[in-house]
């Protein structure tokens, strides 16, 4: 057990509680104040993408799908690649600077924060026989970032890691609009050594969701190579 | 020489008893300081600066296996330990392997020191020792015509409950010079403490001999000029001011706030008025009257921002932590004071180290280090109680911390206390009141807001400035009154007690796993397990009700009668009698805080061990006090469907009393005489006495006599029926057999004619009689005649409480004291 917080690196007393005595429950890395600034994804979502209905506009929804969703559905190239997205947080400011900090400035550690959540709402959308395909980063962006986010996250679920994929482009998804990823058209192939087992669900791994292109790319890729049942599973989404 | 052989021996006595009393300083002194080098270990370890220490968050594992041990080390190791331990280690073993080791080594420590100061726990005296030369070691206490305080022998430097029969209120006054510290010498005799004598009982020699006493010491004459001060030492110079400050408290008060404020200043109850204890105990309240670790805490906070108005605040915390050792001393170091002083010590240093502690590993850490310089604390109701709340408490944090309101928070923390503490409160005081819960969420916030700060500014202003004091102690006296009133109201009329009686092991066990299992579900906002403990209770009330087995305890209620009855499955309940003893009438100096009574001491405490709810009848053999003196407080106390007397007793003047105290609580009242009977279940019970005929002179002659079946065995309960009355039953029903025979009358030789135990034949003869009784019962005729029959005898005042446990073919007798 660690004497300092991973965030903010205050000393701080651990809290106990009955299921920390019983062991059922891992000690915390972070302190008390920390791990409240994490919001979880709750209450009535969007079926399909995971989206919390509660923190947008009423008009975005559509029956039991949010408006991305449905126009996602209505194109024919994209209907029914992915059979659902769940994401743990809430993709807000303090999110946003954990994830730099973690991503961007190389704190590789944090990973262990989000160990418990993780785990927890994985398993509660997804069952045990998923095989896990990380979102790949291109290797120029993993020597500069030194790990593989992605990767990180599907290693802490303990499921077998399948590395179907492999990058094309090399600029970054986070500085495009909308419209420019859709546009591209080819993102990720399949890597010529893998083949992929029949009949299993095959669940993304990747650390935000945020128009849900890379993962739908990703998962166009896996149903070409003949993958049925396809989701995703981020850490973040907005 | 020729005293030189004697003298020799006496020297190598004086130089054993020097070694053994050497070597017990050894063990308290080196206990202590095991104590507290263990507390610094531990704090140092669970507390250190390097990052991923073993021991942090850990100690609480070890503090559990150090329970263990003590318990084993006690007992010895019995199969239920060895399953529990056995769990203990695998869980520790699956899921937490690197504490195990040291688990283990805590297990095994704690077991062999316990098992080494049992068998060093023992007297250097002998019974026949006649002149003491003693100390004073606490605060001499006079209360009515009793004096009583701890002392220490000089040469063997042994302690001794010392308790003098004060014989004229002039010595009376004369001893109240009587200080700690004072070396007396008198003659006097050494009695040993009586053990429980009854199911329930307070085990009085267990209770000193956890305190490494083991004689009574009765001076025959004691006196102040016997008697010469000495220098008092730290400790006792505390206690000395502590009696003052009490003495203070005691005259400048209004007389109804002096408990409660000796209560809460000095954590003192001995002055409050008994019923009143008795109500706060009752409603689940007492806990307000103990210093714990919420009063310490508050204390501890109102100096800290009051003393860094001045200093810094590392000196603020070390101030504090000079201070709290003096103020443990000074409120009377009872377990809670001592757990909740030491645990902010611990915290307090850390806070000046600038360094972290988990409050978890501070409590543990001051569990272990109590348990080693008193590892009989542990079996005491105070230290178990005061340790289980606030291990709760500090668990479960999360749960309260849920929620924001400051009501819902006292709401929730009340809530979980009083569950922590439900088993051991069952276990030790056999019931639980339902409105514990509301009048604690009132009770609480009066009493740390309003009470204690009141009396401790009101006791600050008789010091300082006087005319403000007055002023404040009217205020206190209204809301003192107030309060009380509505305490004593509820639980005199609506107390919505329930008593469920002792637990067996099998119940504790549920309790624990639902208890446990409830606090993780309401972790996760999960309340439905709460439901779980509810059942559990219900489990607890219904299981008497599944006993194949029925008892009859004839219970020791010193001279007089009581015999409980219980059928299988709990069919019937009933009680023949119920003790009582001889109202003396006292001089107002003699009259002591709190009147020993067969019923509140003896036939209640049993009753609610036994988890009796109502009794279906209950029979008065008749009108003197040692067979009904205890039947109105027990009609108080538990509820009665039926009471039977004797045809014609409702003209007896004491029989008159308890009629009218059955009536106003509702209890049916009916006339029996021969030929009456009843059954319930496979148990036949008939009426043989009193008949209808008028010459039967006295009251004994017109006892009421039961005879009953039960199970196989045949029972003769005859009150105190004398040889007239025998001879009178005996020609009424000549072929009247019995196996056991409740012998007359306590065994005098007016009772049980050697005619009588011709015709009836009994097997075994049980007589209730009280020990060294002032009639000299048993008669040593009666003795003779019943061996010359052959017949076993069982008397209370040598086995204690006798009982019977059977079923439908077999039964065994069981006895208190073997």
């Amino acid at each position: 057990m660690s004497e300092y917080c991973l965030l903010c690196h205050r000393r701080y007393a651990q809290r106990m509680s009955w299921r920390h005595l019983l062991m059922l429950k891992q000690t915390d890395v972070l302190c008390h104040e920390c791990r409240c600034s994490f919001v979880l994804i709750a209450g009535d979502l969007c079926e399909c993408c995971g989206r919390p209905f509660d923190r947008v506009d009423e008009s975005y929804r559509q029956g039991e799908l949010c408006i991305d969703c449905v126009r996602w559905k209505h194109d024919s190239t994209w209907s029914g690649v992915l059979t659902k997205n769940r994401s743990v947080y809430v993709y807000d400011a303090f999110m946003k600077e954990v994830i730099a900090r973690w991503k961007f400035r190389g704190d590789y550690a944090l990973v262990e924060a989000f160990r418990t959540d993780m785990c927890r709402e994985f398993f509660r959308h997804f069952p045990r026989n998923s095989i896990l395909v990380p979102i790949p980063l291109s290797s120029a962006r993993l020597y500069e970032r030194g790990f593989n986010q992605a990767k990180a996250l599907a290693e802490l679920l303990g499921l077998p890691i399948l590395d179907a994929l492999e990058r094309f482009d090399s600029a970054k998804q986070s500085k495009k609009s909308r419209h420019e990823r859709l546009e591209t058209d080819r993102v990720f192939h399949l890597r010529s050594d893998v083949s992929l087992p029949a009949g299993a669900s095959f669940v993304l791994i990747d650390d935000i969701y945020t128009t849900g292109t890379t993962v739908h790319h990703a998962a166009k890729v896996l149903r070409h190579a003949g993958a049925v049942d396809i989701s995703s599973f981020t850490l973040a989404r907005s | 020489m020729p005293g030189g052989g004697a003298c020799l021996a006496d020297y190598g006595r004086k130089a054993r008893n020097r070694a053994i009393s050497i070597s017990f300083y050894w063990i308290i002194n080196t206990s202590a300081k095991i104590a507290f080098l263990l507390l610094l270990f531990i704090s140092k370890a669970a507390g250190g600066t390097k990052r991923g220490t073993k021991m942090k968050g850990n100690v609480v594992y070890i503090a559990i296996a150090g329970l263990c041990g003590v318990v084993i080390g006690y007992q010895q190791l019995q199969p239920f330990h060895f399953i529990a331990l056995l769990f203990y280690f695998l869980f520790l073993f699956i899921r937490k392997r690197a504490v195990l080791p040291i688990c283990l080594c805590a297990a095994a420590f704690f077991s062999l020191y316990m098992l080494w100061v049992d068998r060093h726990n023992k007297t250097v005296l002998s019974r026949d020792q006649m002149n003491f030369s003693v100390r004073f070691i606490t605060s001499p206490a006079i209360d009515g015509d009793q004096l009583k305080g701890i002392v220490k022998t000089i040469n063997e430097s042994e302690k001794l409950q010392l308790v003098y029969r004060i014989k004229s209120e002039r010595e009376q006054q004369q001893l109240s010079g009587i200080q700690i510290g004072m070396i007396c010498t008198f003659r006097g005799t050494l009695k040993t403490p009586e053990p429980a004598r009854n199911i329930g009982a307070f085990d009085y020699r267990r209770y000193l001999r956890f305190q490494h006493i083991h004689w009574i010491v009765q001076p025959s004459s004691f006196s102040l000029r016997h008697c010469r001060p000495t220098p008092l030492t730290v400790y006792e110079s505390l206690l000395l001011m502590r009696k003052k400050g009490l003495d203070d408290i005691e005259s400048s008060f209004p007389s109804s706030t002096v408990g409660i404020v000796q209560a809460l200043v000095y954590g003192e109850r001995t002055e409050m008025d008994d019923s009143l204890l008795d109500a706060y105990q009752k409603l689940g309240l007492v806990h307000l009257l103990a210093i714990s670790g919420s009063h310490v805490t508050l204390l501890v906070r109102a100096c800290f921002y009051m003393f860094i108005r001045f200093i810094t605040r590392e000196q603020a915390a070390l101030v504090l932590l000079l201070l709290l050792p003096v103020y443990t001393v000074i409120t009377g170091a009872s377990p809670s004071v001592v757990r909740a002083s030491l645990t902010a010590m611990i915290l307090l240093w850390f806070s000046y180290k600038k360094s972290i502690i988990l409050p978890l590993d501070a409590l543990s850490a001051v569990f272990l280090a109590m348990l080693i310089v008193q590892p009989y604390a542990l079996f005491q109701a105070g230290f178990q109680l005061s340790f289980i709340v606030s291990f709760t408490l500090i668990l479960s944090i999360e749960i309260i911390e849920q929620y924001l309101s400051p009501l819902t928070r006292l709401f929730m923390t009340t809530l979980i206390a009083q569950i922590s503490a439900l088993p051991f409160l069952l276990y030790h005081f056999f019931e639980f009141s339902l409105l514990s819960l509301p009048f604690n969420i009132v009770f609480i916030p009066l009493y740390s807001f309003v009470i204690l700060p009141l009396s401790l500014v009101s006791l600050a202003a008789h010091y300082i400035f006087e005319p403000m004091s007055s002023f404040l102690m009217k205020g206190l006296e209204q809301i003192i009154t107030i309060s009380n009133e509505w305490v004593l109201a509820f639980k005199q009329h609506h107390s919505l007690s329930l008593i469920l009686g002792r637990p067996s092991p099998f119940l504790l066990t549920c309790y624990s796993i639902a208890i446990v299992f409830a606090f993780m579900q309401m972790e996760q906002k999960q309340y439905r397990s709460l439901l779980w403990i509810a059942a559990v209770v219900f489990l607890h009330m219904i299981v008497p009700y599944f006993n194949r087995y029925g008892e009859v305890v004839v219970l020791d209620v010193g001279q007089g009668d009581c015999i409980y009855i219980e059928l299988p499955y709990r069919k019937g309940v009933y009680l023949i009698d119920t003790g009582g003893e001889m109202k003396l009438s006292k001089q107002p100096w003699q009259k002591r805080q709190k009147e020993w009574s067969v019923g509140n001491n003896i036939v209640i405490p049993f009753l609610k061990a036994k988890g009796i709810r109502k009794l279906d009848r209950l029979i008065i053999t008749h009108g003197d006090a040692d067979h009904m003196g205890a039947a109105i407080e027990v009609i108080n106390a538990i509820q009665v469907k039926e009471m039977l007397i004797g045809k014609g007793g409702a003209q007896q003047p004491l029989q008159m009393s308890l009629i009218a105290a059955a009536k106003k609580q509702g209890v049916a009242i009916r006339e029996v005489g021969r030929g009456e009977g009843w059954e319930a279940g496979s148990a036949i019970f008939y009426v043989l006495n009193p008949s209808d005929e008028k010459e039967l002179s006295t009251d004994n002659n017109r006892s009421v006599v039961v005879y009953a079946k039960l199970g196989a065995l045949s029972w003769l309960f005859t009150g105190d029926l004398e040889k007239e009355g025998e001879e009178k039953l005996i020609r009424a029903f000549p072929h009247l057999r019995v196996d056991i025979l409740k012998v007359g009358h306590h065994g005098s030789a007016t009772s049980t004619s050697e005619h009588f135990l011709q015709t009836i034949q009994p097997k075994i003869a049980v007589i209730s009689v009280g020990k060294n009784n002032r009639y000299h019962h048993p008669h040593p005729d009666v003795i003779e005649r019943l061996q010359k029959h052959h017949i076993k005898v069982l008397r209370t005042d040598q086995h204690g409480a006798i009982q019977y446990i059977y079923n439908k073919k077999f039964g065994t007798f069981t006895v208190m004291l073997p």
